[in-house]
């Protein structure tokens, strides 16, 4: 399984008429992991997703999903997508949708009816199972969509936003379930999602884009640890005493307070800083709470990234 | 299997109680009002049997090939298949149908085999339920009853040329389009456009010979497929072409007569049709000219929806 790519995009290029919306994107997942993907919005996230299952054409370059071309029957076969904003036919049953579509995906049909009944249990839905999907809830939509791009047993889940209509309760619900798939089913997942403390708990790797491009690639492990590099944290009871005290020290590069009263401090020499802010402390008679190095959340590694991209 | 899935969910929709109920009545209405009126025509006109079994089968199947397979098979055949591409399009569920594994052209394939078979299947039922209503309506006896069901399959071959051509355009129109409602109505106008075509340009230019001449017919939806029912006329009323005089109005839409247009009926002097066959292509010829029509249609719709931008 290790090194085994799902997804390998070259160049991707999308264009609408003279609106660049995808501009030579380079994309690698590989199989068996939860990989995020990332930007603000505009960012060409929704369109790279409709390019990888097939539901647009690319203007320019190259994509495969497991080693066949995007867009066709094989590469589709590999994949079950959950759009944004699902669409349904409001007269079916839950269960009949999902063994139609099941049925559309080559699947016979009591095997279909036995996962679709399996689906719906999984995801809360089998008391709806009979009911029209024209009266469900957003939430209890997006869960059958889900269930939908499932059907099939595909090796690559493609969610475009899948928790936007969930209250909380059923967001964390879904996104355990969905954080048990790669080792349960050696299902891969490419999620995109604006809500990033969501996808911290989620995902292994991300790709963060903006404006149609790839901005950064890596684990998250990997990204955490660039970010935190050379990046401590520092909490005294007198944070603004202890930081004029700092200031001009040669160790120090940049400083900054945040809302919630802690120093952050980008520094090249750890034992240089150590002894600057036990200095600094004494000299201001502070009570030293915490020191240590940076915790980076995802969305430092986003705003961090994206800044990047804006200076360039 | 996708495929079938397709063909299974296109039936299922066009199978609604609501729209089956109202395409029955829509179908039938016609021959009931047309029934009851021969009704008195008959008990007044004193036939004898032999002249009533054929005045009856005349009218069944004209009845049959200007309403039933005319105006209302192809009205019903564009309903249904207006909205198969764009509804879907418009309704947002195109994207995630796409994303399934089954080839874009099977999912247009599978909306045109569903409804050719929907269609195929009403006018089944609706002539059926036509040969009941003239038999209880009219002095039909056995034997002509006998005649009315064996004409049936002759007019439901031709049917199935009529459900292919206009399924397939409409289908075409609703890939190229993604609004149902305008679908529709272009769908409609192609209706009116074909069946009038002939009447409207002899109207207007006068006289056949400038038809004739600058071989108008070959774009005459209504002569092609006036030609094209010609064989199935022919054996729906026993296996013999009859002498042009005795088939009343079916000729004048069916165009296959020369003079036979309803334009030129109704600018002649005294309103008589001429009887003789205009022959312009053989009724082979204009059977495959409108199969190329359908092979083309069903190009376009596949090749749009294959190229097609969802969502």
């Amino acid at each position: 399984m290790a090194n085994e790519v799902m997804i390998e995009t070259k160049g991707l290029t999308k264009k609408f008429g003279k609106l660049l919306a995808v501009d030579s994107l380079d994309v690698k997942v590989q199989k068996g992991v939860i990989h995020g993907f990332v930007g603000p919005n505009g960012a060409g996230k929704s369109t790279t997703i409709k390019l990888l299952v097939g539901a647009l054409r690319r203007t320019s370059g190259n994509g495969f999903i497991k080693g066949y071309p995007i867009g066709s029957v094989d590469a589709r076969r590999a994949i079950g997508y959950s759009p944004e904003r699902p669409s349904f036919y409001k007269d079916w049953t839950a269960f009949d949708y999902l063994v139609h579509m099941a049925a559309l995906s080559g699947i016979k049909t009591d095997e279909a009816e036995r996962r679709s009944q399996d689906l719906l249990d999984w995801l809360e839905l089998s008391d709806f199972a009979k009911a029209k999907v024209g009266g469900f809830s957003a939430g209890m939509k997006q869960r059958l969509s889900i269930a939908q791009a499932m059907s099939h047993k595909p090796e690559l889940l493609v969610l475009d936003e899948p928790t936007a209509n969930l209250d909380p309760e059923g967001r964390m619900s879904l996104l355990q379930k969905l954080k048990s798939l790669p080792q349960e089913q050696g299902v891969t997942i490419f999620i995109s999602s604006h809500i990033l403390s969501e996808l911290e708990f989620l995902i292994d790797s991300v790709t963060l884009i903006n404006k149609g491009r790839t901005v950064a690639e890596d684990s998250v492990k990997v990204m955490k640890e660039e970010i935190a590099l050379n990046r401590y944290v520092l909490n005294t009871s007198n944070n603004k005493a202890v930081m004029k005290a700092l200031q001009g020290h040669a160790a120090i590069q940049r400083m900054e307070l945040d809302n919630d009263g802690s120093i952050h401090i980008s520094s090249p020499d750890m034992g240089q800083l150590q002894s600057a802010v036990m200095e600094a402390v004494t000299k201001t008679g502070s009570l030293l709470k915490y020191f240590g190095e940076e915790q980076v959340k995802l969305e430092d590694i986003y705003r961090s990234t994206m800044d990047q991209g804006k200076d360039k | 299997m996708g495929f079938k899935a397709v063909v299974r969910k296109t039936l299922i929709d066009l199978t609604g109680w609501k729209r089956t109920t109202i395409l029955l009545l829509l179908g039938l209405l016609v021959p009931i009002i047309i029934g009851i009126s021969w009704r008195f025509h008959l008990r007044d006109a004193g036939l004898s049997p032999d002249m009533t079994t054929f005045y009856i089968l005349k009218s069944f199947v004209g009845i049959s090939f200007i309403w039933t397979s005319g105006f209302f098979l192809a009205f019903a055949a564009v309903t249904s298949a207006a909205g198969a591409i764009s509804k879907e399009s418009s309704d947002g569920t195109l994207l995630t149908l796409v994303s399934k594994p089954i080839a874009r052209r099977q999912i247009v394939l599978g909306k045109f085999t569903g409804i050719v078979i929907h269609a195929l299947l009403m006018i089944t039922v609706i002539y059926l339920m036509q040969a009941v209503i003239l038999w209880f309506l009219l002095p039909v006896e056995a034997p002509t009853f006998g005649a009315l069901l064996l004409a049936i399959p002759w007019m439901i071959l031709y049917s199935l040329l009529v459900i292919l051509v206009f399924t397939s355009i409409s289908l075409a129109l609703s890939s190229l389009i993604d609004n149902q409602v305008v679908t529709t109505v272009l769908a409609c106008g192609m209706i009116f456009f074909v069946f009038l075509f002939g009447s409207i340009s002899v109207m207007f230019i006068r006289t056949s010979q400038t038809y004739e001449e600058n071989h108008l017919y070959m774009i005459d939806g209504s002569y092609q497929f006036g030609n094209a029912f010609a064989p199935a006329l022919e054996q729906a009323l026993g296996g013999e072409m009859l002498p042009a005089q005795e088939l009343g109005e079916i000729k004048g839409f069916a165009g296959i007569f020369k003079g036979g247009r309803i334009g030129e009926y109704y600018s002649s002097s005294d309103y008589q049709y001429p009887g003789e066959l205009a022959n312009y292509v053989t009724p082979a010829v204009s059977v495959i000219l409108l199969m190329v029509l359908v092979a083309g249609s069903l190009t376009v719709a596949v090749l749009t929806t294959e190229r097609k931008d969802v969502g």
